[in-house]
Protein backbone atom coordinates (compact mmCIF):
# COMPACT_ATOMS: atom_id res chain seq x y z
CA UNK A 1 0.00 0.00 0.00
CA UNK A 2 1.60 3.27 -1.06
CA UNK A 3 1.45 6.29 1.20
CA UNK A 4 -0.52 8.45 -1.22
CA UNK A 5 -3.42 6.82 -2.99
CA UNK A 6 -5.89 8.11 -5.51
CA UNK A 7 -9.31 6.77 -6.34
CA UNK A 8 -11.25 7.70 -9.42
CA UNK A 9 -14.77 6.54 -10.20
CA UNK A 10 -15.84 7.93 -13.54
CA UNK A 11 -18.59 7.65 -16.16
CA UNK A 12 -20.97 6.10 -13.67
CA UNK A 13 -24.25 5.41 -15.38
CA UNK A 14 -27.16 3.94 -13.48
CA UNK A 15 -30.81 3.50 -14.37
CA UNK A 16 -33.68 1.67 -12.72
CA UNK A 17 -35.93 0.79 -15.61
CA UNK A 18 -36.83 4.04 -17.36
CA UNK A 19 -35.55 6.18 -14.49
CA UNK A 20 -32.05 7.46 -15.17
CA UNK A 21 -30.39 8.11 -11.78
CA UNK A 22 -26.79 8.71 -12.80
CA UNK A 23 -25.86 9.68 -16.33
CA UNK A 24 -22.15 10.36 -16.19
CA UNK A 25 -21.21 10.91 -12.57
CA UNK A 26 -17.68 10.94 -11.27
CA UNK A 27 -15.94 11.25 -7.92
CA UNK A 28 -12.31 11.35 -7.05
CA UNK A 29 -10.47 11.11 -3.73
CA UNK A 30 -6.91 11.00 -2.57
CA UNK A 31 -4.97 10.53 0.62
CA UNK A 32 -4.83 13.64 2.74
CA UNK A 33 -7.98 15.19 1.28
CA UNK A 34 -11.67 15.01 2.05
CA UNK A 35 -14.06 15.10 -0.89
CA UNK A 36 -17.60 16.24 -0.17
CA UNK A 37 -20.61 15.24 -2.24
CA UNK A 38 -23.72 17.35 -2.00
CA UNK A 39 -27.01 16.96 -3.78
CA UNK A 40 -30.71 17.15 -3.21
CA UNK A 41 -32.69 14.07 -2.14
CA UNK A 42 -32.91 11.47 -4.86
CA UNK A 43 -30.03 12.77 -6.94
CA UNK A 44 -28.14 9.49 -6.59
CA UNK A 45 -25.46 10.18 -3.98
CA UNK A 46 -26.04 6.92 -2.11
CA UNK A 47 -26.45 5.04 -5.39
CA UNK A 48 -23.08 6.34 -6.54
CA UNK A 49 -21.43 5.05 -3.36
CA UNK A 50 -23.22 1.70 -3.59
CA UNK A 51 -22.06 1.34 -7.20
CA UNK A 52 -18.47 1.93 -6.11
CA UNK A 53 -18.81 -0.66 -3.34
CA UNK A 54 -20.35 -3.23 -5.65
CA UNK A 55 -23.72 -3.36 -3.90
CA UNK A 56 -25.51 -2.08 -7.01
CA UNK A 57 -24.48 -3.00 -10.50
CA UNK A 58 -24.42 0.12 -12.71
CA UNK A 59 -24.87 0.06 -16.48
CA UNK A 60 -21.42 1.59 -16.81
CA UNK A 61 -18.62 2.53 -14.44
CA UNK A 62 -14.90 3.04 -14.60
CA UNK A 63 -12.90 2.74 -11.37
CA UNK A 64 -9.19 3.14 -11.00
CA UNK A 65 -6.91 3.03 -7.97
CA UNK A 66 -3.69 4.97 -8.45
CA UNK A 67 -2.30 3.92 -11.81
CA UNK A 68 -2.97 0.21 -11.33
CA UNK A 69 -3.68 -1.57 -14.60
CA UNK A 70 -5.83 -4.25 -12.96
CA UNK A 71 -7.50 -4.20 -9.59
CA UNK A 72 -9.64 -6.80 -7.84
CA UNK A 73 -12.85 -4.77 -7.87
CA UNK A 74 -14.86 -7.77 -6.64
CA UNK A 75 -13.32 -7.37 -3.20
CA UNK A 76 -13.19 -3.59 -3.09
CA UNK A 77 -14.09 -3.60 0.60
CA UNK A 78 -10.51 -4.53 1.40
CA UNK A 79 -9.47 -1.08 0.16
CA UNK A 80 -12.51 1.12 0.74
CA UNK A 81 -14.60 1.14 3.90
CA UNK A 82 -18.15 2.32 3.48
CA UNK A 83 -20.52 3.75 6.06
CA UNK A 84 -24.01 3.39 4.57
CA UNK A 85 -26.86 5.74 5.29
CA UNK A 86 -28.63 3.24 7.58
CA UNK A 87 -27.36 1.11 10.46
CA UNK A 88 -25.28 -1.66 9.01
CA UNK A 89 -23.86 -3.63 11.93
CA UNK A 90 -26.06 -6.75 12.29
CA UNK A 91 -28.49 -6.12 15.19
CA UNK A 92 -27.61 -9.30 17.05
CA UNK A 93 -23.87 -8.67 16.91
CA UNK A 94 -22.10 -7.09 19.90
CA UNK A 95 -20.13 -3.90 19.43
CA UNK A 96 -16.99 -5.67 20.64
CA UNK A 97 -17.41 -8.39 18.03
CA UNK A 98 -17.94 -5.86 15.22
CA UNK A 99 -14.85 -3.91 16.24
CA UNK A 100 -12.84 -7.11 16.45
CA UNK A 101 -13.88 -8.17 12.92
CA UNK A 102 -12.89 -4.74 11.58
CA UNK A 103 -9.58 -4.82 13.46
CA UNK A 104 -10.32 -1.67 15.45
CA UNK A 105 -9.34 -1.28 19.10
CA UNK A 106 -12.53 -0.88 21.14
CA UNK A 107 -10.68 1.09 23.84
CA UNK A 108 -10.26 3.86 21.28
CA UNK A 109 -14.04 4.28 21.17
CA UNK A 110 -14.14 4.44 24.97
CA UNK A 111 -11.48 7.16 24.87
CA UNK A 112 -13.49 8.95 22.17
CA UNK A 113 -16.60 8.77 24.33
CA UNK A 114 -16.49 7.18 27.82
CA UNK A 115 -20.20 6.31 27.68
CA UNK A 116 -19.27 3.31 25.50
CA UNK A 117 -17.30 1.86 28.42
CA UNK A 118 -20.01 -0.64 29.29
CA UNK A 119 -21.31 -1.27 25.77
CA UNK A 120 -18.69 -3.67 24.46
CA UNK A 121 -20.77 -6.80 25.13
CA UNK A 122 -24.07 -5.25 24.22
CA UNK A 123 -25.84 -6.19 21.04
CA UNK A 124 -26.35 -3.40 18.55
CA UNK A 125 -30.14 -3.70 18.82
CA UNK A 126 -29.87 -2.77 22.52
CA UNK A 127 -28.34 0.63 21.72
CA UNK A 128 -30.02 3.81 20.51
CA UNK A 129 -29.83 4.78 16.84
CA UNK A 130 -27.49 7.67 17.63
CA UNK A 131 -25.15 5.51 19.70
CA UNK A 132 -24.96 2.92 16.93
CA UNK A 133 -24.24 5.67 14.40
CA UNK A 134 -21.36 7.05 16.48
CA UNK A 135 -19.87 3.58 17.01
CA UNK A 136 -20.23 2.68 13.31
CA UNK A 137 -18.64 5.90 12.15
CA UNK A 138 -15.77 5.61 14.59
CA UNK A 139 -15.22 2.01 13.51
CA UNK A 140 -15.25 2.77 9.77
CA UNK A 141 -12.96 5.78 10.11
CA UNK A 142 -10.44 3.88 12.20
CA UNK A 143 -10.33 0.70 10.14
CA UNK A 144 -7.08 0.36 8.22
CA UNK A 145 -8.03 1.17 4.61
CA UNK A 146 -6.96 3.39 1.76
CA UNK A 147 -10.31 5.16 1.49
CA UNK A 148 -13.47 5.78 3.48
CA UNK A 149 -16.89 6.66 2.13
CA UNK A 150 -19.27 8.19 4.66
CA UNK A 151 -22.91 8.46 3.63
CA UNK A 152 -24.82 10.87 5.87
CA UNK A 153 -22.58 10.35 8.90
CA UNK A 154 -24.05 13.28 10.84
CA UNK A 155 -27.64 12.08 10.64
CA UNK A 156 -29.30 11.44 14.01
CA UNK A 157 -26.37 12.49 16.15
CA UNK A 158 -26.12 15.38 18.59
CA UNK A 159 -24.20 18.55 17.60
CA UNK A 160 -21.47 17.74 20.12
CA UNK A 161 -20.77 14.47 18.33
CA UNK A 162 -20.92 16.13 14.92
CA UNK A 163 -18.04 18.34 16.04
CA UNK A 164 -16.13 15.39 17.48
CA UNK A 165 -16.64 13.45 14.25
CA UNK A 166 -15.43 16.41 12.22
CA UNK A 167 -12.23 16.41 14.29
CA UNK A 168 -11.88 12.67 13.76
CA UNK A 169 -12.27 13.11 9.98
CA UNK A 170 -9.58 15.82 9.96
CA UNK A 171 -7.32 13.52 11.97
CA UNK A 172 -7.91 10.43 9.81
CA UNK A 173 -7.49 12.15 6.45
CA UNK A 174 -3.73 12.17 6.99
CA UNK A 175 -3.71 8.43 6.37
CA UNK A 176 -6.57 7.94 3.92
CA UNK A 177 -8.77 9.57 1.33
CA UNK A 178 -12.27 10.33 2.58
CA UNK A 179 -15.49 10.91 0.68
CA UNK A 180 -18.39 12.36 2.64
CA UNK A 181 -21.99 13.19 1.87
CA UNK A 182 -24.59 14.73 4.15
CA UNK A 183 -27.47 17.18 4.04
CA UNK A 184 -25.83 19.21 6.84
CA UNK A 185 -23.90 20.96 4.09
CA UNK A 186 -22.20 23.56 6.26
CA UNK A 187 -20.74 20.83 8.45
CA UNK A 188 -19.65 18.98 5.31
CA UNK A 189 -18.09 22.09 3.75
CA UNK A 190 -16.10 22.80 6.91
CA UNK A 191 -14.24 19.47 6.66
CA UNK A 192 -13.88 19.12 2.90
CA UNK A 193 -11.00 20.07 0.66
CA UNK A 194 -12.82 19.32 -2.59
CA UNK A 195 -16.53 19.73 -3.08
CA UNK A 196 -18.82 18.21 -5.69
CA UNK A 197 -22.52 18.51 -6.40
CA UNK A 198 -24.65 15.80 -7.96
CA UNK A 199 -27.47 17.10 -10.12
CA UNK A 200 -29.45 15.53 -12.94
CA UNK A 201 -27.11 12.54 -12.96
CA UNK A 202 -23.93 14.58 -13.43
CA UNK A 203 -21.19 15.73 -11.05
CA UNK A 204 -20.30 19.40 -10.86
CA UNK A 205 -17.21 20.69 -9.03
CA UNK A 206 -18.10 23.40 -6.53
CA UNK A 207 -15.71 26.24 -5.79
CA UNK A 208 -17.82 28.85 -4.05
CA UNK A 209 -21.11 29.18 -2.24
CA UNK A 210 -22.47 30.98 -5.31
CA UNK A 211 -22.02 27.75 -7.26
CA UNK A 212 -24.41 26.03 -4.83
CA UNK A 213 -26.96 28.81 -5.35
CA UNK A 214 -26.46 28.65 -9.11
CA UNK A 215 -27.17 24.90 -9.11
CA UNK A 216 -30.26 25.41 -6.97
CA UNK A 217 -28.94 23.49 -3.99
CA UNK A 218 -29.42 26.38 -1.56
CA UNK A 219 -31.49 29.54 -1.82
CA UNK A 220 -29.00 32.08 -0.47
CA UNK B 1 -9.64 -12.97 3.42
CA UNK B 2 -9.39 -16.70 2.72
CA UNK B 3 -12.26 -18.84 1.48
CA UNK B 4 -12.27 -20.66 4.83
CA UNK B 5 -12.65 -17.35 6.70
CA UNK B 6 -15.49 -16.39 4.39
CA UNK B 7 -17.25 -19.70 4.99
CA UNK B 8 -16.79 -19.25 8.75
CA UNK B 9 -18.18 -15.71 8.51
CA UNK B 10 -21.12 -16.98 6.46
CA UNK B 11 -22.31 -18.54 9.74
CA UNK B 12 -23.22 -14.98 10.69
CA UNK B 13 -24.55 -13.45 7.50
CA UNK B 14 -26.12 -16.67 6.21
CA UNK B 15 -27.83 -17.67 9.44
CA UNK B 16 -31.42 -17.30 8.09
CA UNK B 17 -30.53 -19.49 5.11
CA UNK B 18 -28.80 -22.08 7.26
CA UNK B 19 -31.62 -22.28 9.79
CA UNK B 20 -34.41 -22.71 7.22
CA UNK B 21 -32.38 -25.11 5.09
CA UNK B 22 -31.16 -27.14 8.06
CA UNK B 23 -34.74 -27.86 9.09
CA UNK B 24 -35.68 -29.04 5.58
CA UNK B 25 -32.47 -31.06 5.24
CA UNK B 26 -32.86 -32.78 8.60
CA UNK B 27 -36.44 -33.86 7.87
CA UNK B 28 -35.35 -35.24 4.49
CA UNK B 29 -32.32 -37.02 6.00
CA UNK B 30 -34.50 -38.78 8.58
CA UNK B 31 -37.03 -39.83 5.94
CA UNK B 32 -34.21 -40.99 3.65
CA UNK B 33 -32.98 -43.38 6.35
CA UNK B 34 -36.41 -45.08 6.36
CA UNK B 35 -36.85 -45.04 2.59
CA UNK B 36 -33.64 -44.43 0.57
CA UNK B 37 -35.64 -44.61 -2.68
CA UNK B 38 -36.99 -41.15 -1.83
CA UNK B 39 -33.53 -39.55 -2.15
CA UNK B 40 -33.85 -38.52 -5.86
CA UNK B 41 -37.15 -36.81 -5.06
CA UNK B 42 -35.54 -35.04 -2.09
CA UNK B 43 -32.73 -33.79 -4.30
CA UNK B 44 -35.26 -32.32 -6.73
CA UNK B 45 -37.23 -30.82 -3.85
CA UNK B 46 -34.10 -29.33 -2.36
CA UNK B 47 -33.07 -27.76 -5.67
CA UNK B 48 -36.59 -26.39 -6.08
CA UNK B 49 -36.52 -24.88 -2.57
CA UNK B 50 -33.36 -22.84 -3.26
CA UNK B 51 -35.06 -20.00 -5.22
CA UNK B 52 -37.78 -19.76 -2.56
CA UNK B 53 -35.30 -19.52 0.33
CA UNK B 54 -33.17 -17.12 -1.73
CA UNK B 55 -36.18 -14.86 -2.25
CA UNK B 56 -37.13 -14.98 1.43
CA UNK B 57 -33.60 -14.32 2.66
CA UNK B 58 -32.84 -11.51 0.21
CA UNK B 59 -34.94 -9.06 2.20
CA UNK B 60 -34.08 -5.38 2.30
CA UNK B 61 -32.87 -5.74 5.90
CA UNK B 62 -30.33 -8.32 4.82
CA UNK B 63 -29.21 -6.07 1.94
CA UNK B 64 -28.46 -3.25 4.38
CA UNK B 65 -26.24 -5.55 6.41
CA UNK B 66 -24.45 -6.63 3.23
CA UNK B 67 -22.16 -3.61 3.41
CA UNK B 68 -20.89 -4.70 6.82
CA UNK B 69 -19.48 -7.80 5.13
CA UNK B 70 -18.48 -6.08 1.86
CA UNK B 71 -16.23 -3.87 4.01
CA UNK B 72 -14.54 -7.04 5.24
CA UNK B 73 -13.62 -8.02 1.70
CA UNK B 74 -16.55 -10.24 0.78
CA UNK B 75 -18.03 -9.55 -2.63
CA UNK B 76 -21.77 -9.15 -3.22
CA UNK B 77 -21.90 -12.46 -5.09
CA UNK B 78 -20.05 -14.29 -2.31
CA UNK B 79 -22.44 -12.78 0.22
CA UNK B 80 -25.41 -14.14 -1.70
CA UNK B 81 -24.00 -17.47 -2.87
CA UNK B 82 -21.74 -18.87 -0.10
CA UNK B 83 -24.55 -19.85 2.33
CA UNK B 84 -26.41 -21.70 -0.45
CA UNK B 85 -23.28 -23.45 -1.68
CA UNK B 86 -22.29 -24.58 1.82
CA UNK B 87 -25.85 -25.68 2.56
CA UNK B 88 -26.06 -27.65 -0.69
CA UNK B 89 -22.78 -29.45 -0.01
CA UNK B 90 -23.97 -30.31 3.51
CA UNK B 91 -27.26 -31.55 2.08
CA UNK B 92 -25.59 -33.90 -0.42
CA UNK B 93 -23.24 -35.25 2.26
CA UNK B 94 -26.15 -35.89 4.58
CA UNK B 95 -28.14 -37.58 1.82
CA UNK B 96 -25.20 -39.89 1.02
CA UNK B 97 -24.85 -40.80 4.70
CA UNK B 98 -28.63 -41.30 5.10
CA UNK B 99 -28.68 -43.42 1.94
CA UNK B 100 -25.92 -45.66 3.23
CA UNK B 101 -27.59 -46.07 6.61
CA UNK B 102 -30.99 -46.65 4.97
CA UNK B 103 -29.72 -49.35 2.60
CA UNK B 104 -27.70 -50.98 5.41
CA UNK B 105 -30.77 -51.14 7.64
CA UNK B 106 -33.10 -52.39 4.89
Amino acid sequence: MQSHNTLLADSVQLAFGQMQVLQSAFITARTGRVAGVLGRNGTGKSCLFKCIMGGIKPQNMFIRFNEEPDTDYGHIGERIKYLPQHEFIPPKMTLGEAFSLYGVDYDGLVTFDPKFHTYQRRMVRELSGGEVRIAEMYMVLNTPAEFCILDEPFSNIAPKYVEKMQDLIREQKAAKGIIISDHLYEQVISVTDDLFLLRDGFTFPIKTRDDLIHHGYILR
Amino acid sequence: MTLLSKIRLSGKFGKPVYVISALITLVMAVLAVFDPLLIPSFILLKLASIPVIFYLSASSARKQKMYFYINLGISRNEYLIIPFAVDLIAFFLLMIISGFIGYAVS
